[in-house]
């Protein structure tokens, strides 16, 4: 009895101390993740489960709760950041990760790392630091097809206004045609009050479509250096139509102050002409209106040109190449290899394609040779974005994407767009070359403390209120003087200093990427 | 015979530790390490609070040397970057003051003390009016209904301004309606208007909560002062002057130290969120100035010296306050 006991009580103890090293072994390993992106989203969905089957990696997703540059800075200046950090690339944030050494040094790793390297190809060149080393990976890199801004009008009115044919039509408008249309729906809408609404204003930038239709980049490209587009001989020139638009009524009072809830009730309503901006902005208002009016009650995009001008290619907006957001490691991750190895599935196009097509077999499926959606998939976003999205996890996790299409089928980087509505079509066909490469003009403002950042924040602080006040000024004169004072308040503000310091590092960086300057 | 003061009857807890034992004797008669010893079970009980207020409150304040140095983080860890950043004296400080220091300080004191010049007296009349209510039901009915904007987030609170106060807004349709103005105002786009809204709106959520603290000092109030007032033929207004008023003043004299102890700090979330850039020399005070440098743009020694100084303004304020009424009243809050 006595041996027996002690037979078990040997098994027992040999059982115990044998089970954990085999739940270590097949245990994922866990990397914590912040993306600025995700919201409240929780990485239970069927694609973010077949990511961690697939790479071995449990993702501990570090919700950005509240502001997620705020939550960044936070996490920086107390050096808590979790393994991996999903930051905005045109942000400095990038820029203060980095100095702080907060960064691990991908490039060592590029060797681990062949799905990247294929994929990034030229982009990893372009996002290097100023010590030639990579320290993150860009999102959404290369040239996107899918095409951004224009002046985006209710299809309908469109129609009654110049009919049918010319409502079809691809040739752009020019600036007189569209300021008369705008003209010609107040008059037959005199309760409308806002026939133009326009996003409300930017950080240092005025609105895209006015700067595109006047050839303003983000800096003014000027007797060797960097200045800042105010000083670009046509700057006023787009803020004189926009003023002009304001003081004859035309466009919305109230720009200023919308949100994206104020701008989609405006634009939801039967006042409203037109839209500048991203086509995008106007599928929620343009599904409320199909439902509610009738069958050509959407936003659909148009292009403007001003008078005279000859290139319909001209782009009306900056786009960067290099993508919207930077993904890295930090130094804080304790498994680097398993970060390097989930963020290269991540990238691969079988990464890829189950991030943004969704799982294979069961959402899409080759069908001779051309990725196929299964069943009513795609009918099922088209009806409901954001419940389809948030259930399948199909685009809900953007991470690493390649603006491209499949080089092998030609299909579309994300599954809802392979089949385009009427929207898509008008935007994909009007808005051809509707932007150009901003990569070599982003994130070269100083960061961090520094007196010179303090004075950079202090010129786009002068720029933020001076801005909104010319278009909204009572007469040209007005518009004017607000101009001279706004200069002369910036230059108060360092503005000079900011240029040199800006075409520096600019200079710095074509010379790391050797390209030559561009000019207008 | 000198008659022996009697001990006070204490919990048994004390009488066993004999923490009050020497409560009779006269203080200088009994050495501080006796009276230490003797109250040993209060130290102990004191003792969570003072290391919670100590780590909470305290140890942070030795963040506030990062206002005179150049913190930049690195790897070497939060009190290694801080001991060993350059000592930069006030060159913040001076930036500050030499570049936006008037706009901010006018349009901090702007709102402040429009906000103070309703929410203060806003709460007390509510208080007052409520407690002369008759019915129960209404009372209750007034309470709450003035106590929910309290709990309603600054994000709901600011869509709804910003929705009543548009062009299109009901503000603007009233306003049209009773021939009080001939065009719609556009409220969001001139700057001084921006201050009156936000004196409104600290007003509209702050009334119920402070109300709340006055009803409950009029509560205490001995009903036998207005029986008496009553039978001396004192009127409902006269009784509200002469004891209503006179009675909550050490309350009003707290709440007011505090209001003027907190002036700097006027908001920071409407102000984010109502503001926008047409406006925003109207709608950067001093807690938005120091997220948007410190904060958002990751200037964390610029922000921490515009925050310390708005923290050393704020406490000689509390402590003149403090003096003055206590100078005019005999209330003072320390």
């Amino acid at each position: 009895m006595k041996k027996l006991v002690s037979l078990i009580l040997a098994a027992v103890m040999a059982l115990a101390v044998m089970l954990p090293l085999a739940a270590t072994a097949e245990e994922p390993v866990t990397i914590s993740f912040f993306d600025k992106n995700s919201g409240v989203r929780t990485f239970t969905d069927p694609v973010a489960v077949e990511l961690e089957k697939r790479t071995g990696v449990k993702i501990d997703l570090i919700s950005p709760s509240g502001n997620p540059a705020e939550k960044l800075s936070l996490m920086l200046a107390g050096q808590n950041y979790p393994d991996i950090v999903l930051m905005d690339r045109g942000s400095d944030i990038v820029n203060q990760y980095i100095e702080a050494g907060a960064l691990v040094n991908l490039s060592e790793y590029l060797d681990q790392m062949p799905n990247v390297v294929a994929m990034y190809g030229d982009t990893l060149n372009k996002t290097r630091y100023s010590d030639g080393n990579n320290y993150y990976l860009s999102n959404w890199y290369g040239y996107d097809p899918d095409p951004v801004s224009g002046f985006i009008c209710r299809y309908d009115y469109m129609i009654e206004l110049v009919g049918q044919e010319r409502a079809d039509s691809a040739e752009p408008f020019t600036w007189s045609e569209f300021k008369g249309l705008l003209q010609k729906f107040k008059e037959t809408n005199p309760d409308a009050t806002t026939p133009l609404v326009i996003g409300e204003p930017i950080s240092g930038g005025i609105n895209s479509m006015f700067a595109g239709m006047n050839r303003l980049y983000p800096f003014y490209v000027h007797d060797g250096k960097l200045e800042h587009s105010a000083r670009d001989p046509q700057f006023m020139d787009a803020i004189h139509q926009m003023n002009e638009l304001y003081r004859e009524g035309l466009l919305d009072p109230e720009w200023t102050s919308n949100n994206q809830e104020l701008r989609n009730q405006k634009l939801s309503n039967n006042g409203v002409f037109a839209y500048a901006g991203a086509y995008w902005d106007t599928w929620t208002p343009s599904a409320a209106l199909l439902a509610s009016q009738n069958e050509n009650a959407e936003y659909l995009a148009y292009k403007v040109v001003n008078d005279g001008e000859t290139d319909f290619a001209l782009p009306l907006a900056g786009r960067s190449s290099l993508g919207w957001d930077a993904i890295a490691i930090t130094t804080n991750c304790k498994n680097v290899e398993a970060a390097v190895k989930f963020i290269d599935y991540c990238a691969s196009q079988e990464g890829q394609d189950l991030l943004l097509w969704g799982i294979e077999g069961q959402d899409w499926e080759f069908v001779d040779g051309v990725r196929t959606p299964i069943g009513d998939i795609v009918a099922r976003y088209q009806a409901d974005p954001a419940n389809t999205v948030d259930q399948t996890g199909i685009t809900k996790w953007t991470w690493f994407v390649k603006n491209d299409v499949h080089p092998d089928d030609g299909t579309t980087c994300r599954i809802w767009f392979n089949e385009k509505d009427r929207c898509a079509t008008f935007a994909y066909r009007n808005l051809t070359d509707g932007y150009y490469d901003s990569a070599e003009f982003a994130s070269l403002e100083p960061a961090g403390s520094t007196i010179e950042a303090l004075q950079y924040q202090g010129v786009v602080d002068v720029f933020n209120q001076f801005y909104p006040r010319m278009v909204n000024a009572a007469t040209v004169e007005d518009c004017d003087a607000l101009y001279a004072e706004m200069m002369s308040s910036m230059e108060s503000a360092g503005l000079e200093s900011v240029e040199s310091y800006i075409s520096e590092a600019y200079f710095a960086r074509l010379a790391l990427w050797g390209l030559e300057p561009t000019s207008k | 015979m000198r008659m022996q003061k009697q001990p006070p009857i204490l919990p048994l807890f004390f009488r066993q530790g004999g923490a009050m034992s020497n409560a009779v004797m006269p203080k200088h008669k009994v050495r501080l390490r006796t009276r230490l010893w003797d109250q040993r079970y209060l130290f102990l009980l004191m003792l969570p609070g003072v290391i919670w207020v100590l780590i909470i409150c305290y140890a942070p304040m030795s963040g506030l040397y990062m206002a005179f140095t150049n913190y930049r983080p690195t790897q070497n860890g939060y009190f290694a970057d801080l001991l060993g950043a350059k000592f930069v004296g006030f060159q913040w400080f001076d930036y500050f003051f030499k570049n936006d220091f008037w706009m901010i300080m006018r349009n901090t004191l702007a709102t402040s003390l429009l906000t103070l010049l309703f929410s203060f007296p806003a709460p007390i009349i509510l208080a007052v009016m409520l407690n002369e209510l008759r019915s129960l039901k209404l009372k209750k009915f007034i309470q709450t209904a003035s106590y929910l904007p309290y709990f309603i987030s600054w994000v709901i609170a600011a869509n709804i301004f910003l929705t009543f106060l548009s062009g299109n807004g009901l503000v603007n349709d009233l306003l049209l309606a009773l021939g009080l103005t001939n065009e719609r105002i556009l409220f969001f786009q001139h700057g001084p208007y921006f201050w009156w809204i936000m004196a409104i709106a600290n007003t509209w959520k702050g009334i119920g909560y402070n109300a709340i603290i006055y009803l409950s000092a009029i509560s205490g109030i001995d009903e036998q002062l207005y029986e008496a007032a009553e039978i001396d033929g004192a009127t409902r207004v006269q009784r509200i002057w002469h004891i209503t008023l006179p009675t909550i003043r050490p309350t009003i004299s707290i709440l007011l130290i505090l209001a003027i102890g907190g002036i700097l700090s006027t908001g920071f979330e409407q102000q984010l969120l109502m503001g926008n850039n047409a406006i925003l020399n109207y709608s950067d005070v001093l807690d938005t100035y120091a997220y948007r440098y410190g904060l958002a743009k990751g200037m964390y020694s610029y922000g921490t010296a515009v925050g310390l100084f708005k923290s050393i303004v704020s406490f000689i304020l509390v402590m003149s306050a403090n003096k003055i009424t206590a100078k005019l009243n005999d209330s003072a809050l320390f």
